[in-house]
């Protein structure tokens, strides 16, 4: 049987309305700044291509926002870590 | 040709000699030669290989028995499980000339259980978002009424088991891939618990949330299905060493005092579903108290938290992996793929670090709710299938999604059939449990699929 979290001291996150990141209804960069990131990530996308993802960029953006505005405490490590064990596997 | 059988049907008449694999696969070839034009759950078939492999099947049964319950029992993969010597394409022009020198870990394990493989199951393009009309292959049909959709992206193994195509199949969960087409098709589909089936020689999404699991009519099948598929591989880093019980042998336990925490919240507060679905969710707590189980309303962090988490994670995992393609090849993926993946791009590493802190943080508010129950219950979907021309432009990140918080958790869960819409297309729910306690969750469903009829019913095409 594997041991859980429960009981070792991390604080469940603050619990916010789900319609919260909802508000941010616009991309938090304009359409230029937008194909300047798709440039630097070496996409070569068509005019319209650029247009719709800009259109859908601001829901993630705002994903985004939410896993980063917590205050977190510097002691929460990402859940994924480093085995040595299994590293060379 | 015979009736749709479940995998214990048949195993049970093979072992006795009622039933030859032979008979069986041919019956199986049959109802997709009158039905996959319309279904096209299948990318790719088998037949010769199927037919040998039932042949010599029937010949080890009839010289010393069964080897176990999947010996004879025509299933199929979905089309990311390398199959040696098989194109194994994503349902992916990118792939279209893919094929694998050696079988996934679990294609291998369920070949050695001896099962019968009829061919490749259609998915989304690698396992992410559909349906997709500009790929190499159609997206499969809902069998319930093939206008509809079936969710995915185990989409065409939903539609095959729903269908009668095959007796079960194999299907991966990254966000629930494997729950939702089991919902919207009406057959049962288990997500085990994360690193429980190594996901060696499947085509990955998501390395930290990907999970491999089986679809069958029923949670029995999924059972039987799922125990060979368990087991450590070196070749998966994830892969858990954990003594496996008998899955089959544990279904038929009372869950009478089993504690039951139902995420109201989840449907009634952060995702409204439908008047069907509610009522259905509600019956399925009637069903649970009936059988003796305490139900309480159980309260987990919002699924925006989830969602938000677990997008991140999967849109910077999926863009880290298709990265090289995408910046030389973007065209040759699907429309779908392209609005979905390429949003990875946008992320930063911080974003992604954040995403995997805050993971650590649901985690333990999960694990802090379990120690008051055992199972879970919530909704799988908002609604029964929707039209499928109605799905062509969705926006993926508009709503949260009901299944992706126990990918997040690494957390078994189970979607089984719920019930009906007055239009006769399949309601579905979640049993979710604690990690490695995958027994625990098939009991709840089994016990309640006995209780209900939900399994009695097929669709009528494929009857």
């Amino acid at each position: 049987m594997r041991t859980t979290n429960a009981g070792k001291g991390l604080a469940s996150p603050p619990r916010l309305e789900c319609n919260e990141e909802r508000q941010l209804t616009e991309a938090p960069i304009n359409l230029g700044a937008f194909k300047a990131l798709a440039r630097r990530a070496g996409l070569t996308l068509t005019p319209a291509e650029e247009r719709d993802l800009h259109g859908t960029y601001h829901y993630v953006a705002a994903m985004a926002e939410r896993v980063r505005g917590r205050g977190r405490a510097p002691g929460v490590e990402p859940a994924v870590v480093f085995d040595p064990d299994k590293a060379a596997q | 040709m015979t009736p749709p059988l479940t995998i214990a049907q048949a195993a049970a008449l093979i072992a006795a000699r009622k039933l030859s694999p032979v008979e069986l696969v041919q019956s199986c070839l049959a109802r997709i030669e009158k039905l996959d034009d319309t279904l096209h759950a299948f990318i790719r078939l088998t037949p010769a290989r199927a037919l040998a492999e039932a042949k010599a099947a029937e010949a080890q049964i009839m010289t010393s028995g069964p080897r176990g319950p999947l010996h004879g029992i025509p299933i199929a993969h979905k089309d990311i499980f390398c199959t040696k010597g098989i194109p194994t394409t994503a349902h992916s022009k990118i792939l279209i000339d893919h094929v694998p020198a050696e079988d996934a870990i679990v294609v291998r394990r369920l070949v050695e259980a001896g099962t019968v493989m009829l061919g490749k199951l259609a998915t989304h393009e690698f396992a992410t978002v559909g349906p997709s009309f500009d790929l190499p292959w159609p997206p499969a049909r809902n069998p319930w009424n093939p206008a509809h959709f079936t969710g995915g992206s185990s989409s065409g193994t939903g539609a095959a088991v729903a269908a009668g195509l095959v007796l079960g199949g194999t299907g991966s969960d990254t966000g629930g891939s494997i729950r939702l087409p089991a919902s919207l098709c009406g057959v049962a589909g288990f997500k085990p618990t994360y690193g429980l089936c190594p996901r060696t020689g499947i085509l990955p999404l998501a390395y930290s949330l990907d999970h491999v699991g089986p679809l069958a009519w029923t949670v029995e099948d999924c059972a039987i299905m799922l125990q060979p598929m368990v087991g450590p591989d070196a070749g998966d880093s994830a892969s858990a060493n954990v003594q496996a019980p008998d899955f089959r042998a544990s279904l038929g336990g009372s869950i009478k005092g089993m504690r039951i925490g139902f995420v109201r919240h989840f449907h009634e507060l952060d995702c409204s579903v439908n008047d069907a679905t509610r009522r259905a969710l509600e019956d399925a707590v009637s069903v649970f108290r009936d059988l003796g189980a305490e139900v309480i309303d159980v309260t987990l962090p919002p699924l925006a938290d989830w969602t938000a988490c677990g997008e991140i994670i999967v849109l910077a995992e999926s863009y880290a992996l298709h990265e090289k393609w995408m910046k030389s090849r973007l065209q040759d993926y699907g429309q779908c793929f392209r609005d979905y993946v390429t949003m990875g791009a946008f992320l930063s590493a911080g974003d992604y670090v954040e995403a995997q802190r805050m993971r650590r943080e649901l985690c333990a508010a999960f694990d802090d709710t379990m120690l008051k129950v055992d199972v879970l219950l919530c909704a799988t979907t908002r609604a029964e299938a929707p039209p499928i021309e109605t799905q062509t432009n969705v926006n993926w990140f508009e709503l949260p999604c009901l299944t992706g918080a126990f990918n997040v958790r690494g957390a078994p869960a189970l979607a089984v059939c719920a019930g009906f819409t007055a239009a006769g297309l399949p309601l579905g729910m979640q049993l979710v449990g604690r990690p490695f306690e995958d027994a625990t969750v098939l009991r709840a469903g089994h016990q309640y699929e006995k209780a209900t009829p939900w399994r009695n019913k097929r669709p009528a095409l494929s009857v």
